[in-house]
């Protein structure tokens, strides 16, 4: 199985305090990859320096199989991209947008673009600098989808969005992935969504990826455990130790990878397991981001 | 199917999406909703009205055709399946604990208590008897 | 594509580019209502017409420069705006889609070129000429197409440039008046400046078309 998306050793530099550096991503071909971080974090960035739209300090990338930025055009003809601001000419009509669109793109489908345009309750006639913003970015995922490409990529498609808006652009994308094979890149900080419609998350923070994998292993695996009578120092745990944190006479200890039969090994410690939490995709996220800003205890 | 039967899927909740899909299936079969041999929304449609990733649909799917409570008809989609009636009572009660297992999970994971619960269960059966 | 990139934009610049045809079209036949029917009038009056004429031919490069600057500058306007993203995501190389646009602009330019063509002749037609006097109305075109055309292709350029190649061009017209002033300084008058404007305004320097003939009706 191919990589839609696969970087080395990606780095990149604005000013003095922005930075990627030695980013490695890799997204497999027909998954559904949410690439989550806070604001700053570098999504955009990322997403910028695989389009070819900024220069990398240093670093290989290659998406669909081809080199970024040898074979530009073919990857772009093959890739939908919908932006994070909006970037249409805003004089044109709905219709006249469409059929510019559609005139760089050999795969471009027009009946399907008719369709959603309908299902988006968007007007033909009407002008994008009079169109709300959600009209605006139901128009770009619209013109993405209608090219019906290999590669979807997403920058915070639903950001500023109503939740009306919202549900349509999100059904309308599930509904075009059930069709084919296409990877959807999809970044956002509106952990909700992500959690849904990904099976794979990759977290960047401050420029570094600081853990992809499967969504639902990242999802069970992430506890709180309520330890009591921990043992000061943790070696060889079938599980990885996020954070420690002592509270009343017991410790709380946030885990990743964590299964069930785990709890015997911290029996053989002298430990008890007083309780294990659930964390969900966003509290998994917060004590990620946490853990990985301040070295654990 | 009744847009009613799929509300309140939580992604948050640590019963996974899958299973919770599968589960609301499996109670709007035992509850009549779904009827033998009915068919159930394909999987691009189930998917689209959820707004979950394809592929939970049809985990859900296959757990459901793996448990004989549905089969995939090539071509033609998923149907309820009609089961010979000396097994529908073992098959009954097995559905029957697998879903109080799991109906009970997923009350301690929202807090709700077995007093709660009961109380619940007495006004829904009271209100489908009638 | 080119179809698409040139209906945008002409929905970019309807109205310069008809505000310039109008204009183009007028000029010639302006000269025209200055004296129609100077068959047979007497030198003096002739001389007259021919220097209104000449007049009013002066103003004909002026709108040249003025379409070529327009639609070379408008040309990228649209994109300017968005920050270029559009283009930049669209799967053409960026060499293609500058041609493009510059094609498109070309189209658009031939608008005031034809409006001028076609009131030139218009303008000749309707007058009786003195001999002695002739009608330019296909070297005016001419001119007028290569004139705008340099200019279109000059701005075109400065509108696409990065700002670091625009700083260029302005740091050595700097670079140049600096020269004088350092030959002022010694006694010396300028020399450079007039030189390097000498060099591109007579053939076969790039500007030097717009130096020259430009009136309609001429001897």
């Amino acid at each position: 199985m191919n990589n839609a998306i696969e970087t080395h050793d990606l780095a990149y530099r604005a000013g003095k305090h922005f930075e990627i550096a030695g980013l490695g991503l890799t997204v497999r071909e027909g998954s559904m990859y949410g690439f989550l971080g806070p604001n700053g974090s570098g999504k955009t960035t990322t997403i910028r320096l695989l389009l070819g739209m900024l220069r990398p300090r240093r670093g290989t990338i290659s998406m669909l199989g081809r080199s970024v930025p040898r074979d530009m055009p073919e990857i772009l003809g093959e890739t939908g991209y919908v932006p994070e601001r909006p970037h249409l000419y805003p004089y044109l009509t709905v219709s006249e947008a469409t059929r510019l669109h559609a005139a760089f793109y050999r795969s471009f489908d027009a009946a399907y673009a008719a369709d959603l345009q309908r299902r988006f309750g968007l007007r033909a006639d009407h002008r994008i600098s009079h169109l709300s913003k959600g009209e605006v970015g139901k128009l770009h995922v619209l013109l993405a989808l209608a090219q019906r490409p290999r590669l979807l990529i997403l920058d915070e498609p639903t950001d500023g969005l109503d939740p009306v808006v919202r549900r349509d652009v999100l059904a309308a994308l599930v509904d075009f992935c059930s069709q084919g094979t296409t990877t959807v890149f999809i970044s956002s900080h509106l952990v909700h969504e992500l959690e849904r419609i990904c099976d794979w998350i990759g977290i960047l923070d401050e420029g570094n990826l600081v853990a992809e994998l499967p969504m639902a292993e990242f999802k069970n695996g992430i506890k709180r455990l309520r330890v009591v009578r921990a043992p000061a120092v943790v070696t060889g745990a079938p599980f990885v130790v996020l954070s420690r944190e002592p509270s009343d006479g017991e410790q709380t200890w946030v885990v990743r990878g964590w299964e069930p039969r785990m709890a015997e090994w911290l029996s053989t410690a002298n430990a008890e397991l007083r309780e294990v939490v659930d964390l969900d995709l966003e509290e998994g996220f917060v004590e990620l981001l946490r853990v990985s800003r301040v070295p654990a205890a | 199917m009744a847009g009613a039967v799929f509300r309140h899927i939580d992604p948050r909740s640590p019963v996974p999406l899958y299973a919770q899909i599968a589960d609301r299936i499996r109670i709007a079969i035992a509850t009549g909703d779904l009827a033998p041999g009915a068919a159930l929304p394909s999987v691009r449609q189930l998917a689209s009205q959820l707004r979950v990733n394809p592929a939970t649909v049809v985990q859900a799917y296959r757990e459901l055709e793996e448990a004989a409570v549905v089969e995939s008809r090539q071509g033609a989609g998923t149907f309820v399946r009609e089961l010979a009636p000396p097994k529908r009572e073992a098959e009954r009660q097995r559905e029957a604990r697998r879903l109080v297992r799991r109906l009970l999970k997923e009350a301690a994971a929202l807090g709700v208590t077995r007093e709660d619960l009961d109380q619940a269960l007495k006004v829904e059966m009271k209100a489908r008897s009638t | 594509m080119y179809r698409q990139i040139l209906y945008v934009q002409w929905c970019a610049l309807r109205l310069p580019v008809v505000l310039l045809g109008v204009l183009a079209f007028a000029l010639p036949l302006l000269t025209v209502t200055y004296g129609g029917g100077l068959e047979g009038a007497p030198p003096g009056q002739v001389a007259q017409w021919l220097y209104a004429a000449q007049q009013i031919g002066q103003l004909v490069p002026y709108v040249a420069m003025l379409a070529g600057v327009l639609l070379g500058i408008g040309s990228w306007a649209p994109d300017h705006a968005g920050k270029h993203v559009y283009a930049l995501s669209l799967p053409v190389t960026r060499a293609r889609y500058v041609w493009l646009r510059f094609a498109a602009g070309t189209t658009l330019l031939l608008v005031p070129v034809t409006a001028i063509g076609i009131g030139a002749l218009v303008a000749t037609v309707s007058v009786r000429l003195p001999s002695g006097v002739h009608a330019y109305p296909l070297a005016l075109t001419a001119r007028f197409l290569l004139a705008s055309f340099v200019c279109y292709a000059i701005f075109f350029t400065i509108a696409i440039s990065t700002r670091r190649a625009a700083l260029a061009v302005l740091g050595g017209i700097g670079g140049l008046l600096l020269a004088d002033a350092v030959l002022w300084g010694f006694g010396v008058g300028a020399t450079v400046t007039p030189t390097v404007f000498m060099w591109l305004t007579n053939w076969p320097g790039p500007l030097s078309i717009l130096i020259g003939r430009w009136a309609l009706f001429d001897v």
